[in-house]
This record gives structure tokens, sequence and C-alpha cells, in this order.
């Protein structure tokens, strides 16, 4: 139990997707504009991170490795990403035709989110229990930093703000004090 | 702001007298680097007047240990005020602490520079408890780098910072809720850690509340109006969650102590803890 919790914590916080890792960098800056995008945002990434792994780590264990096809990995892992997204996406569509336009382009880019490629990559010869830890773990990890950037950038749209600075270029400034702040984690679990 | 910096003066006074007068060079350095990146960002002195500069340049100067090379001091201080101050707006709009900002990217960056070594007693107390191997708290603790109660040396700068805290409080110049609240997340967090001295045990709450920057952090930097919340359940949380997550980082981390850090990740959440505060004050 301790392993597992160990496992969480260093995915969540200590190796954080974004922070730590700077993976998914593209919907953390993209989809960070404001917290209506940021929270759906979130939930779906989470939700394809999860089904993936499934999805991922049964490819790989049942059928690439007894057929001795490990090296085709990457092409298979893009192959059941691409068509947990497309899933996702029809799915969202269908529920919320308002939350499918705000989330826009962003949507079928979770396909080439990298920190989701490289989850499946790093949990494929892991135990199915760890795997999923991590994928849970990954997910709270992006989502918690996600939400709390998003809130932040809704505080930078101050007029005082220098003109050379506004917009993109402070929120990437705040990006880069929170991976500072995170690098308080070095050395945990 | 002139409060602020007569209450940091008895720890000041106290943190020269026992690490030497190198510190006074390190915080003279800070200082002056902070207040000219002030006047070149706002081309003006005008600004200097809230005094701000001042006491970022004082804080990072404390933070940083007496043998820092001058650049350092430089660096700590531009990316403070130039960067996490004026990039982000100046003052009033800034949404990571000045102070800790600088003080972290020079720990970060130069981390063989800013090695935290006591000039007194070589090693500080939280740095042999950060790489102590498999000794017991006991045979850590009869070292020179632990004192009566805390950290050798650094407890009575912690007493001098709780002193000048507490001066604070009394002239109405800081809230004591927040600094309570740090002290006690800090206290709590020892607390459930603390078990009784085995080789993983990192001593009693009573020598963390005075070791390494605890009093300095609770009173002087947490309580930045700026990056702190405004609502009373965003206060508890954020105070309680730097106290925590210091502990947390002290004794998990490869770091010897957590309060830069710590107030760097909760001032992350600031925003959405205002956010949070203010739909609970609309919906009641």
């Amino acid at each position: 139990m301790s392993e597992l919790l160990a496992l969480f914590i260093g995915i969540a916080l200590v190796n954080n997707f974004v922070l730590v890792q700077f993976l998914g960098l593209c919907p953390y800056v993209g989809t960070s504009q404001r917290l209506e995008t940021a929270v759906p945002m979130t939930l779906a990434t989470a939700f394809v991170m999860i089904l993936t792994t499934l999805l991922t780590h049964t490819l790989y264990n049942f059928l690439l490795v007894p057929l001795g096809l490990e090296y085709l990995r990457i092409i298979a892992f893009i192959f059941a990403i691409a068509s947990v997204v497309q899933m996702t996406e029809l799915y969202i569509r269908q529920i919320s035709p308002v939350l499918h336009q705000l989330l826009g382009i962003y949507l079928p880019l979770i396909t080439s989110n990298c920190a989701i490629l490289g989850l499946a990559l790093t949990i494929a010869e892991l135990p199915l229990h760890q795997a999923m830890v991590y994928a849970i773990g990954g997910a709270v990890g992006f989502g918690v930093v996600l939400v709390a950037f998003a809130s932040l950038r809704e505080r930078l749209q101050s007029e005082a703000i220098p003109r050379a600075f506004r917009g993109t270029p402070v929120a990437l400034l705040a990006a880069g004090f929170m991976a500072l702040a995170f690098a308080g984690f070095r050395g945990m679990g | 702001m002139v409060h602020v910096m007569v209450a940091l003066l008895p720890g000041i006074a106290v943190h020269v007298a026992l690490a030497g007068w190198q510190t006074l060079v390190v915080i003279g350095a800070t200082t002056i680097a902070a207040l000219v990146t002030e006047i070149a960002c706002t081309r003006s002195a005008r600004d200097l007047a809230d005094g701000s500069a001042t006491v970022t340049g004082l804080l990072i100067g404390l933070c940083l240990p007496a043998s820092t090379l001058w650049f350092v001091c430089l660096v700590a201080a531009i990316i403070a005020v130039a960067i996490a101050k004026h990039a982000f707006g100046g003052l009033g709009n800034n949404v990571f602490n000045p102070a800790m900002a600088g003080y972290a990217a020079v720990l970060l960056a130069y981390p063989a520079l800013v090695v935290e070594f006591d000039t007194v007693s070589g090693a500080t107390a939280l740095e042999q408890l950060a790489h102590r191997g498999s000794t017991t708290i006991e045979e850590v603790s009869t070292t020179q780098a632990f004192g009566a109660f805390g950290a050798a040396n650094h407890e009575w700068v912690n007493l001098a910072f709780l002193i000048g805290g507490l001066y604070l409080i009394a002239v109405r110049v800081i809230s004591p809720l927040l600094p309570l609240c740090v002290i006690a997340g800090i206290g709590i967090t020892a607390f459930l850690l603390d078990d009784g001295g085995s080789s993983t045990s990192h001593g009693s709450p009573l020598f963390n509340w005075f070791a390494g920057g605890t009093m300095l952090s609770a009173f002087f930097i947490a309580t930045d109006p700026v990056t702190s919340p405004s609502n009373r359940v965003g206060i508890v949380v954020y105070a309680l969650g730097i106290g925590a997550l210091a502990m947390l980082i002290r004794k998990y981390s490869s770091w010897p102590d957590g309060f830069a850090f710590a107030v760097l990740l909760a001032n992350c959440f600031v925003p959405l803890l205002e956010r949070i505060g203010r739909t609970r004050t609309s919906t009641s």
C-alpha cells in the first residue's frame, strides 16, 4: 500500500508530467486561459489517460509481447490513443455541443498530448495495478496544475503588466515559477 | 513597510552577531541590487517610497548564507524584483512572492554556491538531518550543529524573528491568524512525523520551530499581503499548507529547508483559494 502511495505521489507531484517532465505543454498553455475550458480539459484528459492505460497495457502484454512485436509499440499505442480520443470526442459532442465548441482543436489534439504517449510507454512493463495507480496519479497531477494555472492566468489580466509581457509571455513566466515551486519536491519518494 | 524593517532589525542583528560580518555584506548586496533594479524597472525613484523593494532585498539576504558570492546575490535580487514583480505588473499584481522566487531560482541555478553552511558550526542542523545516513536523532543531535532547543545559532535567530513578528502583530501590520497557522502547520506535521528518535525521525515540533527559516517565513514572508489570500478560509488553508509542505520538504526531499518552495507552491493556489472564498461568501 505504501509502495502504491509512493508511486502516486511520485507521478502526481515529484515527477509531475507538466512541471517536471515538461510533457503535455500544449494543452497546458492552450486551454488554461479560462477555468471553464481547463476543468473539462482536465476531465477529458484524465478519462483518456485511464482508458488508454488499460488499452495499451493489455495490447502490449497480451498481443505485442507474445508475438515478439515490442518494437511496434509506438505505432500500436498511437493507434489505441487515437481511437480512445475519437470516442471521447464523439461522446462530448453528443452530450455538450457547447463544451465541444469551447475545447475546439484541443480535444482532438489530446491524441498528440505527449503526456499520454509518455504514460503509455512508461507503464507498459509495470504490473497492471501499478500501471493504473500511475495513470490516476498522472491524471491528478496534470489536472491540479492545469486548474491552478488557469485560475492564476485569470489574475494576469492587469493593465499594469508591461506591454511586452501581456498575454502569453507573462503566462509562460508564471508557468516557469510554478515549475520552480515544484522543484521543491525533488528527491521525495 | 517601516514597521516591517524595524521588526526585522533584532533578527538581522542576532544573525550578523552569530554568523559573522560577511552576512551583512550579503544582506547589503541583495538590498542595494533590489533597489537599483526597482529604479531601473520603474525609471523613477517614486516607487521606492513604499519600501517593498528594500524588504525584498533584506529577505533574500537573510535567506542566503554568508559565503554567497556577490553575483549570486545580484541574480537573486534581479529575478525577484524585475521578473517576479515588475514583469507581472509591479507591486499589487505579482502572483509569486518576489523574495522567495529570487531565492529559489538561485538555489536551483547555483546549488553548489548556495549550500547553507553555517560559518560558526559548519553544516547546519537541517543539512545534517538531510544527509545523515542511518544515524539516530540522538546521535545527530550531540553534534555542535544542535543548540539547547533548536538548531545551533538558528534558534536565537528564530527567537529574534519571533519577537519582531510579535511586534508586527502589536502594531497591527499583520493579523495573528496567518503566522499562527503556519506555525501550527509545521508543528502538527512535525508531531505526526516524529516517532521519538529513529533514524528517519526529523526532530520534535519545538526543534523544527526553531530551526531553518521557520519564524522568518511565518511572520515576514508568508504574510506578504499581495501574494496571500484575503478571505479567512483561504488564509487558514494557505498558511497551514505552507507549514505542512515546508515540513514535508524538510523531511522527504533532498533540500535541507522547504519554506521557499512551500511559499511558492502555496502562491500557485492562491487565485483558486480566492475564487473558492468568493463563491462561499456569495452563497452564504
